[in-house]
C-alpha cells in the first residue's frame, strides 16, 4: 500500500501532464466535426483527390463526416496511438527507474517481497491508467454532445472510446515485462517510441496491402473500427489475443523480477 | 548462534567473478571489519547477504535463516547503508525517511528527529539540492532509524567531514553498545582499525586473513626504521618475522613480529646512526596483503 502510494505521488504530475494532452487533443479534433459536417461535400471531394492506398493505410474513408461517431472511428486511432505512448512509458519506467535512478538498492533492503513492490507498482501504474480513461471518456464524450448536432449512438461511441484503454493495457504490459527482463534501460522514451511506432508502421503497411493476417501483429489492429460500427462489438479472437498478452507479460514479469540480480550502482 | 554465517558464498557474473570462496561468521554484538582493496569482492558479499544478487554458489545466513529465501523477514532487523546514497531527487530527506519509515511496523518518528538532530541534517530539503554528505546522512538515518540489531554499512565513511566521521563513528558505537552488530566493509583500514573488534581480509574474492584487533594490538609487532654509517644490505635482513622490507642505501625500514631479542641482538651487529621502534597501525601490517 506505501509503495501504491509512493508510486503515485511520484508520476502525479507527468500523470497529470499526459490526461491534459490526451484530453485537449480529443477537444481540439472533435471540435474540427462540425465545420467538415457542414462542408462534406467540399471534404469528400478533396480526400477523393488520394490515392486509394494512402487512404486505406490511414483509414480514411468519405462517409466519416456524416456523423460524429464516423469522425470518431477516424480519430481515436490517433488518440490510442498517443495513448499506447503513455501507458508503455509508465509500465517501462515503474520498475526501471528503480534502477537507472539507483534507487533499487534502497528499496528492496526493505522488509518487502520483491513480487510486492512490483504488485505495488503495477497496481499504481493501473490506477493511473484508469484515471486517464475516466477523464478522457468524460471529456471526449462531453465533447462529442456539443459538437453534434443530432443525436448519435451512445453504445457505440463508448465501444471506440474504450480501444483507448486496451491499447493502454496492452503496451503497458508490453513496456513492464521489457522492464524486467532488460538488465539496465538507461533512457525509457526512446525505447517506448521505437515499440510503439514501430507496431504503428506494421498496422500502416497492413492495412494497406489489406493483409489480414498481419492484423495478429500488431495491437493497432486489433480493433478494426469498421467492425465495430457494424456490429457494436469487439472482435472476440482479438479481446482475446489482447487478454492473453496482458496476462502473460504480467505473468513472466512477476516471475523474471524475483530471481533477478539487481546491478550495482 | 552466530549473527552472520558465510559459507562459500560464490558468485560470478556470467564468466566475470564477483567473489570466489567467502566464508567467515560474525558473532552476536561484535563490530566486524571487512577490509580489502577496491574490487576484491567486498561489495558483492555484501549485496548478496541482501539478497540484492543470488548467489552462484555456497549460502549466507543471518540471523540463522537463510538470506535469500527469508529476505524480507531479515530485513526488518538490518539496516543498510550503501557506499553511494541514491534517493528519489523530487522528494524531500523528511519525506523519504518516512516513506523508509513505513515499511517496518514501528513508529519511527521520534528516531528520525533524533538522528537528523544529531547528524545536523534539514529535513525539510529537497534530496535533489542537498550535498552529497548531506544525501549520506540521509542514507544512515535511513539505515539506522527502526533501531536494526544487524547494520550493513559499504564503506561508509565516503563524503563525510571529519567531524561528522566522528559524530557517525560515536554513533555506531551508541548502537553496538545498545546490542546490535555491526558489518563494517571499508579500504581504509585506519578507520576500520579505530572501530571494529575482528577484521577479516578479503582478496580476490577469497577471505585471506582474519584476526581480532586485540591479538593484533597485544601482538608484537614493531615497525622498525634504522640508519646505518654504511650501505646496508637488503639480505642482511632476511630474518623470520621481518615483512615489508624497505632498504634505501643507509636506510631501511620494516614491519616485525617475533621476538625482540632476536631482533637486537641482528640490529646490534650493525653500525647504526639512527633508529626507530614504534607500534605499527593496522594498514602497515597488513599491506602486503593488498599488493
Amino acid at each position: 500500500m506505501n509503495i501504491l502510494m509512493h508510486e503515485l505521488r511520484m508520476y502525479r504530475r507527468s500523470t497529470l501532464t499526459w490526461v491534459m494532452a490526451l484530453a485537449a487533443t480529443t477537444v481540439f479534433f472533435l471540435a474540427m466535426f462540425p465545420a467538415f459536417h457542414r462542408e462534406t461535400a467540399v471534404v469528400t471531394q478533396l480526400l477523393g483527390a488520394f490515392p486509394q492506398l494512402f487512404r486505406e493505410a490511414f483509414g480514411v474513408s468519405v462517409d466519416m463526416m456524416v456523423s460524429v461517431v464516423g469522425y470518431y472511428t477516424f480519430l481515436i486511432g490517433y488518440i490510442a496511438l498517443v495513448g499506447a505512448v503513455q501507458a508503455m512509458n509508465l509500465g517501462t519506467s515503474l520498475l526501471s527507474r528503480e534502477i537507472s535512478g539507483k534507487t533499487a538498492d534502497f528499496l528492496l533492503t526493505k522488509p518487502v517481497t520483491r513480487s510486492r513492490v512490483v504488485l505495488g507498482k503495477l497496481l499504481a501504474g493501473l490506477v493511473i491508467l484508469a484515471f486517464t480513461n475516466l477523464v478522457f471518456i468524460t471529456v471526449s464524450c462531453a465533447t462529442a454532445f456539443i459538437v453534434s448536432s443530432e443525436s448519435f449512438d451512445i453504445k457505440l461511441y463508448l465501444l471506440l472510446s474504450f480501444i483507448v484503454l486496451f491499447m493502454q493495457l496492452i503496451f503497458y504490459a508490453i513496456g513492464f515485462v521489457i522492464s524486467t527482463i532488460a538488465r539496465r534501460i538507461k533512457s525509457v522514451l526512446p525505447l517506448t517510441l521505437g515499440t510503439v511506432f514501430g507496431f504503428y508502421i506494421i498496422s500502416l503497411f497492413s492495412s494497406a496491402i489489406k493483409d489480414d493476417s498481419l492484423r495478429y501483429l500488431t495491437p493497432f489492429r486489433f480493433f478494426d473500427t469498421a467492425y465495430i460500427v457494424n456490429h457494436a462489438a469487439y472482435e472476440l479472437p482479438f479481446v482475446l489475443l489482447g487478454l492473453g498478452i496482458i496476462v502473460v507479460a504480467f505473468g513472466v514479469g512477476f516471475v523474471v523480477y524475483r530471481r533477478r540480480d539487481i546491478p550495482a550502482a | 548462534m552466530p549473527v552472520v554465517e558465510v559459507k562459500h558464498l560464490k558468485k560470478y557474473y556470467g564468466k566475470s567473478r564477483g567473489i570466489e570462496d567467502v566464508d567467515f561468521n560474525i558473532e552476536a554484538g561484535e563490530i566486524f571489519g571487512f577490509i580489502g582493496p577496491n574490487g576484491a569482492g567486498k561489495s558483492t558479499t555484501i549485496r548478496t547477504m541482501l539478497a540484492l544478487i543470488h548467489p552462484t554458489a555456497g549460502s549466507a545466513n543471518i540471523f540463522g535463516k537463510d538470506c535469500q529465501r527469508y529476505a524480507p523477514e531479515i530485513a526488518r532487523e538490518v539496516g543498510y547503508l550503501p557506499s553511494e546514497v541514491f534517493y528519489y531527487d523530487t522528494m524531500r530527506a523528511g519525506d523519504l525517511l518516512r516513506y523508509s519509515a513505513s515499511f517496518y511496523k514501528k513508529d519511527c518518528s521520534r528516531r528520525i528527529r533524533e538522528l537528523s538532530d544529531t547528524l545536523d541534517l534539514d529535513l525539510s530539503k529537497k534530496i535533489d539540492d542537498l550535498s552529497f554528505g548531506n544525501r549520506k546522512k540521509v542514507g544512515i538515518i535511513q539505515g539506522l532509524l527502526h533501531e536494526p540489531s544487524l547494520i550493513i554499512l559499504d564503506e561508509p565513511s565516503i563524503g563525510l567531514d571529519p567531524l561528522m566521521q566522528q559524530r557517525f563513528f560515536s554513533l555506531l558505537l551508541q548502537e553496538n553498545q545498545r546490542g546490535a552488530t555491526i558489518l563494517f566493509s571499508s579500504h581504509i583500514l585506519s578507520e576500520v582499525q579505530k572501530i571494529c573488534g575482528r577484521v577479516a581480509i578479503i582478496k580476490e574474492g577469497r577471505i585471506i586473513h582474519e584476526e581480532k584487533m586485540s591479538t593484533f594490538r597485544e601482538s608484537s609487532y614493531k615497525k622498525v626504521a634504522v640508519e646505518s654509517a654504511t650501505p646496508l644490505d637488503p639480505a642482511y635482513f632476511q630474518l623470520e618475522g621481518i615483512t615489508s622490507l624497505e632498504t634505501n642505501g643507509r636506510s631501511a625500514s620494516f614491519i616485525y613480529r617475533g621476538s625482540v631479542n632476536v631482533l637486537m641482538q641482528r640490529l646490534a651487529a650493525l653500525n647504526l646512526s639512527n633508529v626507530s621502534i614504534g607500534e605499527p597501525d593496522l594498514e602497515e601490517v597488513f599491506l602486503h596483503y593488498y599488493q
